[in-house]
């Protein structure tokens, strides 16, 4: 376990100041931001907006629309690949396969980095999903401090509900990313794969496309499937991840 | 105590659809030793590196450093192994102290020799300044400082001396010396360059279109023809 931690230390240092970074603070910032600007420029019924009981839910449904099918899949193929992308770029592969760890260590350490900062991104999104709320009652006068609590259940499951949604898309990103050089392949291969998500969406078997379910997810109730979209994300997560490995630790050349 | 850090034994290689790139390469260099490895370009140095550090999946033959078989051992061998192959690996976003810090993380050596390092190789000032802006030779210099982070029993350097201005050449020239000498590092040196070899190395193998063509000591090699190694390169090279 504490050659893992090591591992996982030492690539975590690697994202610092990377195009991958900033992508994750940009994700999590964008949307809630143009809400926050949005509120207060139609500040007419703000004040009543901010004492609705049902302002949280539909702040939170405000910010996760355009999040969950559009901004989300996106983010996760660009962030993916460009953590991926900085060995290659750095011609960095030979000196980090000649460090003493095995090959499943560097693989999974690198898969859990892109994780993490997944979750940083949702975190950093929830807050500012918060701030949507509170910060109008900070520049716009007679508009009261929302009364009601937030409701952090509904947060959770919902984010939750996108984290696993969005799996299929690491693990697809993370197996291309891994297997050519040029950044162009992953990111060909995942905005082809958005795409024909968006297309597909509507059709009875859209859900066998791995890039969907972010889709299907923000659409909620009006989701044209009823199968378990999660339960598909996690299998498609695993085969991909399982794929990705048995490719990687296959390569014939190392750097 | 095993006799030699590093030995191959028939290492061949073939890349897919090419001629045999290496042809039963049996490798000695002995512990304690400068042990510079030479050719013409093309000749195979590069890919004996690459495939004796794993990065080349082996085709036929056997590894072995310290007396344990490479494959057998891997995580262990790389402990004691430090290593420079082709091009410098730097993080072109981080600066060289955080460059350091990414491996130290991994070496789990203690965090001051991070300072030693930079300041062995020259680049105790860079301060904040990051990689991707470094002259060739500073990125040159960065990478040798990683090879060096793990206090290595082996030090493998290929064609360390690229990108260097002469002022670097020597300054580096000396740094392996002095590696060697004080603190008894074997130094595997691959270069195409027979002056740099010939200053340095204690102990030479010479190969030539995948085969080697000479293995010995420098004084070996320099009996061959009178002394004059120019020549003796080659004719080595072109036999």
């Amino acid at each position: 376990m504490s050659i893992f931690l090591q591992s996982l230390s030492s690539e975590w240092l690697k994202r610092k100041r990377t195009a991958a970074a900033w992508l994750v603070v940009i994700g999590g910032v964008f949307i809630p931001s143009l809400v926050i600007f949005a509120r207060v420029i139609e500040s007419g019924g703000l004040a009543a907006a901010n004492e609705s009981p049902r302002l949280w839910e539909a702040l939170y449904a405000r910010c996760w629309q355009v999040m969950g099918f559009f901004l989300l899949p996106i983010g996760v193929i660009l962030a993916t690949s460009l953590i991926t992308q900085l060995e290659f770029r750095n011609n960095s592969w030979k000196q980090l396969h000649t460090t003493p760890q095995p090959l499943y260590v560097i693989f999974f350490s690198k898969l859990t980095v892109v994780l993490v900062m997944l979750v940083q991104w949702f975190i950093l999104f929830n807050i500012c999903i918060y701030l949507t709320g509170v910060l109008p009652c900070l520049f716009v006068r007679h508009v009261p401090y929302p009364p009601e609590p937030i409701p952090l259940r509904m947060f959770l499951e919902g984010s939750g509900a996108f984290f696993l949604d969005a799996l299929p898309i690491v693990a697809l990103q993370y197996l291309v990313s891994l297997q050519w050089k040029n950044f162009l392949a992953p990111l060909g291969v995942g905005f082809g794969l958005y795409v024909a998500s968006v297309i597909a969406v509507h059709w009875r078997y859209g859900y066998w496309l791995p890039y969907t379910y972010c889709y299907y997810e923000s659409l909620g109730a009006r989701s044209p499937v009823d199968v378990s979209i999660h339960w598909w994300a996690v299998g498609y997560f695993m085969l991909f991840t399982v794929v990705g490995y048995i490719l990687y630790i296959s390569k014939k050349e190392k750097g | 105590m095993e006799a030699y850090s590093l030995e191959t034994f028939n290492l061949s290689h073939q890349y897919q659809g090419r001629h045999r790139a290496l042809d039963r390469i049996g490798l000695r260099v002995p512990n304690g030793s400068i042990y510079g490895f030479l050719g013409p370009n093309g000749a195979g140095k590069t890919t004996t590196l690459r495939l004796v550090l794993g990065l080349l999946r082996k085709q036929e033959g056997q590894i072995s450093f310290f007396g344990k078989p490479f494959e057998e051992q891997r995580i262990d061998v790389l402990r004691k192994i430090g290593s420079l192959i082709e091009s410098p690996s730097v993080y072109g976003h981080l600066s060289a102290a955080e460059n350091l810090l990414v491996y130290q993380k991994i070496y789990q050596c203690p965090r001051k020799r991070i300072g030693e390092v930079l300041e062995s190789t020259g680049l105790a000032g860079t301060g904040r300044k990051k990689a991707g802006r470094f002259s060739l030779g500073m990125k040159q210099r960065l990478a040798i400082a990683i090879a060096l982070l793990n206090d290595p029993k082996l030090l493998i350097l290929d064609e360390p001396a690229n990108g260097l201005d002469p002022a670097g050449i020597i300054a580096m020239r000396e740094l392996l010396w002095s590696l060697n000498r004080a603190n008894g590092i074997t130094i595997l040196l691959c270069s195409h360059l027979l002056a740099e070899i010939s200053k340095l190395a204690t102990h030479v193998g010479v190969i030539s279109s995948g085969r080697l063509v000479f293995q010995g000591s420098m004084a070996e090699l320099r009996e061959l023809r009178g002394g004059d190694l120019e020549e003796t390169f080659i004719h080595l090279t072109e036999k």
